[in-house]
């Protein structure tokens, strides 16, 4: 079967070493990037989930144990 | 020193997702300890008496007999009501319950699966055929209240519906029997 | 005849309009007066399209779907042939029979029973038996994904299975595992009943055994979703997964926690007491551990992809993103 360029026969994470990466990232690029990485994704992921919390607090508290005892 | 990278990437990486996964753990664990909080303190937990009953024969006798449904007071003062859950209403169509007491509500089907929700109130559960389902609950505030049935039991199913009547103390008054009706209006 | 040219053709449009407008009101008139909308409507119309509804969506479409996509996984991350295809088709085609058999059913109002067909309420047994074919149509898929992995696995021995691969797989088994509880409903309670050869049934069983599938299955459709956002998201932004090892352990949990989890659609049921229930709620719990770890992880792989495209700063990663 002739090598497809979109056919990969692993998924690379951030930590690959070069001769198993198969994708076009460039790992000078990427070192550098990765010094920044994940300080924005902490941000964003940790404002949603609060703010999940906060929903499931607000409904549970003001909306669920106001209406009675159930049991 | 092109090695060396992708080992302090990775355990970089892995810090990072432990430091999450930690987060994630603490929110697990406060979601459930109020859980359990709740549960033994205000006893609120999911409706849970396991009784059975022979469907087939309830309404010829015994607790859910048609002279025997409806809202009863007990003479230590509990408050049960008793409701019939089949295709496709419920017997009685209108209960009257206290507010602000304890009030607990005990349903049996003779046929398929229905369930009830109380509007405005936590009251919910399913009504199988073969058990007793029962709540225990008390109403905060007054007024009338739409319990529906909310699990398909047949092309009736969107006509299914009962009222709760929520009455004020003053107006919860029991008969020689400990009976309470609707209030007629 | 030229100078009233206009004057007739002026007249002949208003008929004509006037024509038209009665034409339509005279069609509307008919259909009023006619048999043919006396079931819009009605409920037994509505609970027939509920029904239909209810399995196009809850198993036609999700099944054939999850199916086709974990064919194009296992060629494109394996990089080698399906196995077994013509057994693949077989599968296909033995589904189809059974959704047309469901289907026929429905719309002959037969099995007005929407897509959980709790009993006592009952079906035509063609409406079981038709369900019964495709999920026996999906078994013969699972077992096409493990044979596929397998063989890969023994070309590329010490190597990890790819990660698309590896989740396909572990979606394979759980759903392996989660459809025996409706298929143990349907053959031995539901469909003897559908056809008179038992007279009573454990309503109490039949909802609990109902209830084993119902979690898993929603992870069934869930996990192709996952799969595409660990292994094929990263890569179209143009950035890599930050993880590898959480994305096959996040599928390892969701395959190890659905699974005993689907009886917390009975946490209002009377046929089930406090300690079952609150064992539930704690694995429960438990399973939303791995949707919340991946939002951390997706979008760290997003962050990758953003500041490799030029973002700078907290958030200019975002807008960096194609």
């Amino acid at each position: 079967m002739p090598h497809d360029p979109v056919i990969h026969s692993n998924q690379p994470s951030a930590a690959d070493s070069p001769f198993d990466v198969t994708d076009e990232v460039d790992e000078a690029a990427l070192a550098a990037v990765m010094r920044h990485v994940p300080l924005g994704a902490g941000v964003l992921a940790g404002a949603a989930v609060a703010l999940l919390v906060l929903g499931y607090l607000l409904i549970y508290l003001l909306v669920f144990i106001p209406r009675g005892t159930v049991g | 020193m092109s090695e060396r990278q992708p080992e302090m990437h990775e355990r970089r990486i892995l810090g990072t997702e432990l430091l999450w996964a930690f987060g994630v753990g603490v929110l697990i664990a406060a979601t459930l300890s109020m859980i359990v909080f709740t549960a033994l303190t205000m006893g609120i937990n999911p409706p849970s008496n396991v009784e059975r009953v022979d469907p087939k024969v309830l309404h010829l006798s015994g607790e859910f007999a048609e002279h025997n449904l409806g809202t009863s007071v007990a003479a230590d003062g509990s408050v049960t009501a008793r409701v019939i859950a089949t295709q496709f209403m419920f017997v009685p169509r209108c209960i009257a319950v206290p507010q602000g007491r304890p009030v607990t509500l005990r349903f049996a089907a003779p046929d398929v699966i229905h369930g009830i929700l109380i509007t405005g109130t936590n009251v919910n559960t399913m009504v199988v055929p073969g058990f007793v389902a029962q709540v225990h609950t008390q109403f905060t505030r007054s007024g009338d209240l739409l319990m529906p049935c909310h699990e398909y039991c047949g092309l009736g199913h969107s006509e299914m519906w009962a009222t709760v009547q929520v009455l004020p103390e003053s107006a919860f008054r029991p008969d020689r029997d400990g009976r309470v009706s609707c209030a007629q209006r | 005849m030229r100078n009233v040219e206009r004057l007739c053709l002026a007249h002949f449009w208003v008929a004509f309009a006037a024509f038209l407008v009665a034409s339509l009101l005279g069609g509307w008139q008919m259909w009023v007066r006619s048999p043919l909308g006396a079931n819009i409507g009605t409920p037994s119309q509505y609970f027939l399209s509920v029904t239909a509804h209810g399995v196009a969506m809850a198993y036609v479409l999700t099944t054939f779907f999850i199916m086709g996509f974990g064919y194009f996984v296992a060629v494109t991350a394996l990089a080698r042939p399906l196995p077994g295809k013509a057994w693949a088709w077989g599968a296909f085609w033995l589904a189809i029979a059974g959704v047309v058999m469901a289907v026929v059913t429905i719309l002959t109002g037969q099995a007005s029973v929407l897509f959980t067909f709790y009993p006592p309420l009952t079906a035509s047994p063609w409406f079981y038996i038709g369900l019964v074919l495709v999920v026996i149509g999906s078994w013969v898929w699972c077992v096409l994904m493990l044979v596929a992995m397998q063989a890969w696995k023994r070309e590329n021995p010490g190597r990890p299975v790819p990660l698309a691969m590896f989740a396909t797989v572990a979606n394979a088994v759980m759903w392996l595992w989660t459809t025996v509880g409706v298929a143990v409903e349907l053959l031995f309670q539901v469909i003897p009943a559908a056809f008179g050869l038992i007279q009573t049934i454990d309503v109490g069983l039949a909802r609990t055994l109902f209830s084993w599938t119902l979690h898993a299955i929603v992870y069934f459709w869930l996990i192709p979703a996952y799969i595409a956002f660990y292994t094929m998201v990263p890569r179209a932004a143009g950035g890599r997964l930050y993880s590898d090892t959480l994305g096959r352990l996040t599928f390892i949990l969701f395959l190890v926690y659905s699974l005993p989890v689907g009886m917390h659609h009975l946490l209002m049921d009377p046929e089930h007491g406090n300690g079952t229930k609150f064992i539930q709620v704690l694995l429960t719990a438990f399973v939303s551990v791995p949707t919340l770890l991946t939002i951390f992880t997706i979008t760290a792989s997003l962050e990758i992809a953003g500041r490799l495209r030029g973002g700078r700063g907290l958030f200019g990663w975002i807008a960096a993103l194609p």
